[in-house]
């Protein structure tokens, strides 16, 4: 039996050790005495392991306060403030690094190559949003993510898209997911990480494209409401899923629709949901017939976005360095191009023999054959069933925010004259006191 | 109402102070951040566009400095450059942070303003008189649908052109690490009709001057020719390439440089003929196999007269064959092939110019594949396209009637084109001093610039000598002057500055082959196989006169020392006289790896001194510093010494010249770098960086160091190949030197224990560097060496490690008998004498093996055993009837070899690690101390002299013809008599 005083000294001088033990620079850089502060070469800057678990801390904090904002307090003006403070302290403060959208292809690497290994901060990072989703509904995009809070604040002139563009438009979150997803299990790249909109505004600095493409999307945020959530976050496309089955969630009244129809206009997002009525009898039997077809199709379906996604991994291979080492050796070694590259030439000065690279490059590519049949199956299968999604009657009553698509911003809660009801009595309530 | 409730919200907004204000700050905050942006952007293109040229400046002048590395105000410009350039790129990061966050609080003011303006014109919500209808929404459910099924469509057409762009098969042809030979390597074989770049010269110029075709002499071997064909051999490596072909049957054949050996024969599949053709029968003087084929080191790609084209591997094995159809050429197709790359490149004359016919085609060499063709306005010819390097780009050269043309062969794109030239074009074109000299038949010798675009007829012709051209034979010229030949025996020499006619010469004799430049002579091979060889002058001059004995139509091929003809029934390998004895395999003149020929420590010559002293240099012919240490003994071969040395920096094989101890050359070996886990290699100072002994085909030397590199060199120093086994795991340091049989090199690559299964046995093509063959092997590490020896009929490479001794067939490396019979760190090595195989467990045994069994020969083939110990580093050496063991304290003992009876035993109270070696009846054994003692080799032990180097001594020494090779610590020793 293991004695716990022992176990306590041990942890104890653990713990003790972990505090006095420290990196020495293996390679020190030299003393300038003018002053001079050596640049770090990573961004952002590595720090110690403790600064990480409090960012935990504060996301932890700020999805519990975002929660409670959009579900007890329901006000509107306080997210925006921990929105405002989610995009300084996330955003500009981390750099837009740990976030939980890329954190998604670190776990998925976890999954697939065993020797790598999730550091905890980054799974919390990853679950963490997922399970308030889960009880709350998406608080994560309401107020914390730094991502949705710069395209939130740029929000000024919304103009509505119409619903069925949207529907087109949402897919390709899902193709963006899948893509992230095969490239992260190959070990090729990290696209989230690498095509982040906004994370050269972040840093103030970056690649040219990516800061272009961010300036793009922010301008058109200005007149569409969040178009990479909406659009593009293939953490998003997860979290609609799970805030479907949210125990709790947002709604546009407090208490009771009494069918105002004033918040009608009211979600920048499209996320609010009218009140459908009876379809005519003429459409039911041609939805019928639709339905059956589009069940029958979706295996169909399936199994061409599989085929698809296999048929294209000459394609997306590429995107694994080895793929694209050994096709350059092999340009070179048909004289197809005449030089040689950094990578090439480094490769050829190991003496490794160039069949073990095009077998390795084989093999990659037979993985992403695999991959591509998953992936392109779940495209087809994500399409299957949106268009079985169309075609189902939805009967409703009254004004509802969209469990998946509502970002719970807050906006519509003003526009709701039973919000307007309770703060009213709220504040009686406090005069009282 | 609603009206009201509008006016006064406008109201509201109008009068606002706070909405005009919000408004104003968001128009200088939009302003501002306009300009914040626009000088951003400026900076940005700035740095991209100023800086960049700068930065080419920088790097064209640290390219210089390369060159120039004292020069003091070139260093001071890159330092003064390389610090503006910085300090600029700095201030313009500076100048983009800053910028980057005004730009950041332009737009948070914008925002924030905007904000504010539209709270405070935030309009009431309006929603419309009645809600969305039934139809509305299944219009709207409609759209969605069409919607998303547009974007299947849009993500369906996506991959589906994706998967329409094509893709490099790894898994197939042209994938199997097949890499193609570089121009270096092709410039030293003979790949293509009249060799590199097809100008008929020879890379080497060690040729024979001399032979005789009806005594023999000078002829190496002769070789039937299993098919009739008039193309021209090839020669890469080892091997022979040659074409044939009659009604029934086209074929390549290869045939081994050494021996003359057919290799293997490739049969080709005629396509059959289309119904309304007729049978071929070509002209009798072009024969069913006339276009020479071509190599590019790995595959051979062969044409014939059907338009048949087929490409074999250097093993035999058919890759592709395919049928251009039969070509309508009058006299029937030989143009031989060409190659650029991977591209085989094929002059498809035919027909006349109107008929539109001709093309040139380039065939993909791994596939077979078309990869481009272009039709040409010319006649049928007979003449071979070349492809030379002109300035910084190659050309495809073409000659026929009326134009030659040149294309850049990896697309095919026309260059430029000059004409208009007559007649039958046979004689194929050649590049020499900065032009293209083409021949027109019977009329001139046209020179012509080749930096033209487009028809540079009048514009690119240098000159044209009219006074009569050859109708069959190819050009040839040394630079200065250009030769031709007619093919009835006319030979003239012109300058190639003015194509003037500096002199003229008939040799009486019927020419069909194109005449060879060897150094400064002309070797011009005449219809009855006779050779003349004639000094490339000013003035004729006929050097030499052989006869081969056979008629000749071909032109010879030129290989390293060796003249390949082809008669019209036999193949000849000409080599210098005094070669002819000794090839390449027969190496017992020399000593060419560890412990001399068969590893045994014999020498084959007992002409050794016996006496010298390093201190007062008697008997020390010279003395020369080795550049880096090692323990590995010197090999020797003909003229040339080889050593190896090695320090944590450098890795590198030296050359030595017998006579005088000269460092001919260094041939540094590159380190494959470390791997990210790997731990950086200390070797035992005992073993150091090069500690196994290199080994000789006579052609190449070959190295290996303690860091798993290994390299091949020309016997010119020109690398070859080098590769990195990996750095072996063993506990002091990788010892065991090479061993060859023919072109393989034998590493026994022994690492670990033998549960780690990582030791194996490899055999190294040593031409190129390839793996023949590797066996593993079920051994712990070791660090004594393999030898080859003959056992009766046959080749065994004899290997000893814990536990087992094995021997492998050489060629194949199969495994041919083994004995458990060994333990400890085994570091002598095996030795064959008498019939017997011994080897030595260190400090215990010393072991008879009859090497004639199969399988396990432990219980059954174990001679005897002596175990009353045994020495641990240094081999045994053996005269047959006795075998001399050496302990590392100084213990000599000599045994029987029929039963391991020790006849005595003698403490020469000295340390030693250098093996023992045989020289006629004495026993030469060097000391750490660098004295050596010379013992009878008899019954009894009697010391014969004793003589000091005055230097320490680690390796083995190598016996050459009166002379002894001895590495000390830090120099090369001659020991010899001047003569």
């Amino acid at each position: 039996m293991i004695r716990s005083d022992r176990v306590i000294i041990s942890i104890a001088l653990f713990l003790i050790s972990c505090g006095v033990a420290w990196g020495v620079e293996r390679f020190p850089p030299p003393d300038f005495e003018s002053g001079y502060e050596m640049p770090s070469p990573t961004a952002p800057h590595a720090r110690q392991n403790i600064y990480e678990y409090i960012d935990v801390a504060v996301l932890l904090a700020a999805l519990t306060v975002s929660s409670y904002l959009i579900l007890k307090k329901r006000s509107r003006r306080a997210l925006f403030v921990l929105m405002v403070f989610s995009l300084l302290y996330f955003g500009f403060w981390r750099k837009g690094c740990v976030c939980p959208i890329g954190a998604t292809q670190n776990i998925v690497l976890s999954v697939f190559d065993s020797e790598y290994v999730v550091p905890v901060t980054v799974a919390a990072f990853f679950l963490l949003p997922l399970v308030f989703t889960l009880f709350f509904g998406r608080s994560f995009c309401a107020a914390v993510c730094p991502l949705g809070a710069v395209q939130d604040l740029v929000l000024s002139h919304p103009v509505s898209i119409p619903g069925w563009a949207e529907s087109g438009l949402r897919l390709l979150a899902y193709v963006y997911l899948g893509a992230a997803v095969l490239f992260a299990a190959t070990g090729s790249a990290f696209i989230i990480c690498r095509y982040d909109p906004f994370v050269s505004i972040f840093r103030l600095t970056g690649s040219l494209n990516i800061l272009i493409l961010g300036a793009c999307l922010l301008l058109i945020g200005v007149f569409i409401g969040r178009p990479y959530c909406r659009f593009l976050c293939p953490y998003g496309v997860i979290l609609r899923h799970l805030s479907r089955l949210s125990k709790w969630r947002v709604t546009i009244t407090p208490d009771e629709c009494i069918q105002c129809r004033l918040c009608e206009e009211a979600c920048p997002f499209g996320a609010i949901k009218k009140p459908t009525t009876k379809w005519p009898q003429k459409e039911y039997h041609v939805a019928k017939k639709r339905l059956v077809f589009l069940i029958l199709l979706l295996p169909v379906l399936i199994f061409l976005g599989g085929w698809f996604g296999s048929g294209i991994k000459a394609v997306t291979s590429r995107a694994h360095e080895t793929v694209r080492l050994a096709e350059r050796i092999y340009l070179e070694e048909a004289g197809e191009v005449e030089e040689t590259t950094d990578a090439s030439a480094a490769f050829r000065a190991t003496g490794k023999e160039i069949s073990e690279l095009y077998d390795e490059a084989s093999h990659i590519r037979s993985q992403f054959g695999l991959g591509g049949w998953i992936f392109g199956g779940f495209v087809g299968l994500v399409i299957g069933l949106k268009l079985i999604g169309l075609s189902v009657w939805r009967r409703r009553q009254d004004y509802e925010a969209d469990r998946a698509s509502c970002l719970a911003c807050g906006r519509c809660f003003a526009y709701c004259p039973r919000e307007h009801v309770r703060l009213k009595k709220a504040k009686e309530a406090n005069g009282k006191r | 109402m609603e009206s009201q409730k509008d006016n006064i919200s406008e109201h509201v907004q109008s009068t606002s102070p706070w909405y005009r204000s919000a408004v104003a700050t968001a128009m200088v905050s939009a302003t501002f951040s306009f300009i914040v942006l626009l000088f951003l952007v400026l900076n940005y293109g700035k740095s991209k566009i100023v800086d960049t040229e700068d930065e080419a400046r920088l790097l064209a002048l640290r390219a210089q400095v390369y060159e120039q590395p004292d020069n003091e105000e070139l260093l001071s410009q890159v330092r003064t450059l390389d610090l503006q350039i910085r300090q600029r790129r700095l201030r313009a990061v500076d100048r983009s942070r800053k910028g980057g966050y005004l730009l950041l609080g332009g737009v948070v003011v914008l925002l924030v303003s905007i904000g504010v303006a539209g709270a405070l014109k935030k309009k009431l919500p309006t929603p419309g008189l009645s809600a969305e209808g039934p139809d509305q929404q299944v219009h709207e459910a409609k759209f969605a649908r069409w919607s998303v099924t547009a974007g299947l469509i849009v993500l369906a057409a996506g991959a589906l052109l994706l998967t329409l762009k094509p893709s490099i098969d790894f898994a197939g042809t042209g994938a199997e690490g097949s890499s193609i030979a570089s121009a270096g390597d092709a410039s030293q074989n003979w790949p293509s009709f009249r060799g590199f770049e097809g100008n008929g010269i020879s890379p080497y110029t060690n040729m024979p001057t001399r032979w005789d075709g009806k005594t023999g002499e000078g002829i190496l071997w002769k070789t039937k020719v299993p098919l009739p064909g008039h193309s021209s051999p090839l020669v890469w490596g080892h091997r022979i390439f040659l074409t044939g072909g009659d009604p029934n049957a086209l074929a390549v054949f290869c045939f081994d440089t050494a021996s003359g050996k057919l290799l293997w024969r490739g049969d080709v599949t005629r396509a059959p003929m289309k119904d309304d053709e007729e049978p071929l029968e070509p002209m009798e003087d072009t024969g069913w196999a006339a276009p020479t084929a071509v190599t590019d080191g790995k595959h051979v790609y062969a044409m014939f007269v059907t338009g048949d084209i087929v490409c074999f591997d250097f093993e035999g094995k058919k890759v592709w064959e395919k049928s251009l159809g039969v070509p309508e050429n009058a006299y029937g197709h030989a143009s031989s092939l060409a190659i650029y790359r991977n591209l085989v490149l094929i002059q498809y004359d035919q027909g006349m110019a109107e008929d539109g016919l001709s093309k040139m085609i380039a065939l993909d060499g791994f596939t077979g594949e078309v990869a481009w063709q272009t039709k040409r306005p010319v006649d049928n010819s007979w003449c071979s396209p070349i492809v030379v390097r002109i300035g910084d780009q190659y050309q495809l050269l073409t000659l026929s009637q009326p134009w030659v043309i040149a294309y850049e062969p990896a697309k095919g794109a026309e260059l430029w084109r000059a004409g208009e030239f007559s007649g039958e074009m046979a004689p194929s074109p050649i590049v020499a001093n900065g032009l293209v000299f083409v021949i027109e038949p019977y009329n001139s010798l046209v020179a012509i610039k080749p930096d033209g675009k487009g028809d540079v007829t009048k514009t690119h012709i240098a000159w044209r000598m009219d006074e009569g051209g050859p109708d069959i034979c190819s050009p040839i010229s040394d630079g200065q002057r250009v030769f031709m030949l007619g093919t009835e025996g006319l030979l003239s020499c012109h300058k190639t500055s003015d194509g003037a006619r500096i002199w003229e010469h008939d040799l009486e004799e019927f020419c069909l082959a194109s005449p060879s430049l060897v150094g400064t002579n002309l070797y011009v091979l005449s219809e009855k196989g006779l050779m003349f060889i004639i000094e490339a002058a000013d003035e004729y001059k006929e050097l030499a006169k052989c006869e081969l004995g056979e008629q000749c139509h071909a032109t010879p091929a030129f290989a390293d020392g060796r003249i390949y003809i082809r008669g019209v029934e036999h193949l000849y390998c000409i080599v210098k006289e005094d070669s002819t004895s000794a090839s390449p395999q027969d190496p017992s003149k020399h000593w060419p790896s560890f412990r001399g020929p068969e590893g045994n420590g014999v020498s084959a010559y007992t002409n050794i001194p016996t006496r010298w002293d390093g201190k007062t240099g008697e008997g020390v012919l010279w003395k020369t510093k080795v550049p880096l240490p090692g323990h590995n003994s010197p090999i020797v071969w003909g003229d040339r010494i080889f050593l190896s040395g090695g320090d944590p920096n450098e890795l590198a094989v030296f050359c030595f010249d017998v006579a005088s101890g000269a460092l001919l050359w260094r041939g540094d070996v590159t380190r494959a770098p470390l791997k990210a886990d790997e731990e950086l290699l200390e070797p035992m100072e005992g073993t150091g960086w090069a500690a196994p002994t290199a080994v000789t085909d006579g052609q190449r030397v070959y190295a290996m160091f303690v860091t798993g590199d290994i390299a091949g060199f020309g016997f010119s120093g020109k690398k070859i190949w080098e590769k990195s086994l990996g750095t072996p795991d063993n506990a002091y340091g990788h010892a065991s030197s090479l061993a060859i049989y023919r072109n393989l090199v034998l590493i026994q690559f022994d690492q670990g224990v033998a549960e780690d299964e990582m030791s194996a046995m490899i055999a190294l093509d040593g031409f190129t560097g390839e793996v023949a063959w590797r066996k593993k092997r079920p051994v712990d590490n070791a660090w004594s060496s393999p030898v080859v020896v003959r056992v009766g009929d046959a080749f065994q490479v004899l290997t000893c490690s814990l536990p087992w001794v094995i021997a492998y067939e050489p060629a194949k490396g199969t495994e041919l008998w083994r004995a458990d019979c060994l333990s400890g760190d085994v570091a002598p090595s095996p030795i064959y004498a008498n019939g017997l195989v011994f080897v030595i467990e260190p400090y215990n045994e010393l072991i008879a093996i009859k090497p004639d069994g199969k399988g396990d020969v432990t219980k059954t083939h174990i001679a005897w055993i002596m175990d009353e110990g045994g020495p641990d580093i240094c081999s045994p050496v053996s005269d047959g009837e006795r075998i001399f063991m050496l302990g590392s304290e100084g213990l000599l003992s000599c045994h029987k070899t029929s039963d391991g009876t020790r006849l005595w035993e003698h403490d020469l109270e000295e340390s030693c690690e250098a093996s023992p070696s045989l020289v006629g009846n004495n026993i030469y054994v060097l000391t750490i101390k660098g004295v050596m003692f010379i013992i009878e080799a008899a019954d009894e032990y009697k010391e014969l002299a004793k003589c000091e180097l005055g230097e320490k001594c680690h390796a083995s020494p190598a016996f050459a013809d009166g002379r002894i090779y001895i590495r000390a610590v830090e120099h090369l020793y001659c020991i010899g008599n001047r003569d």
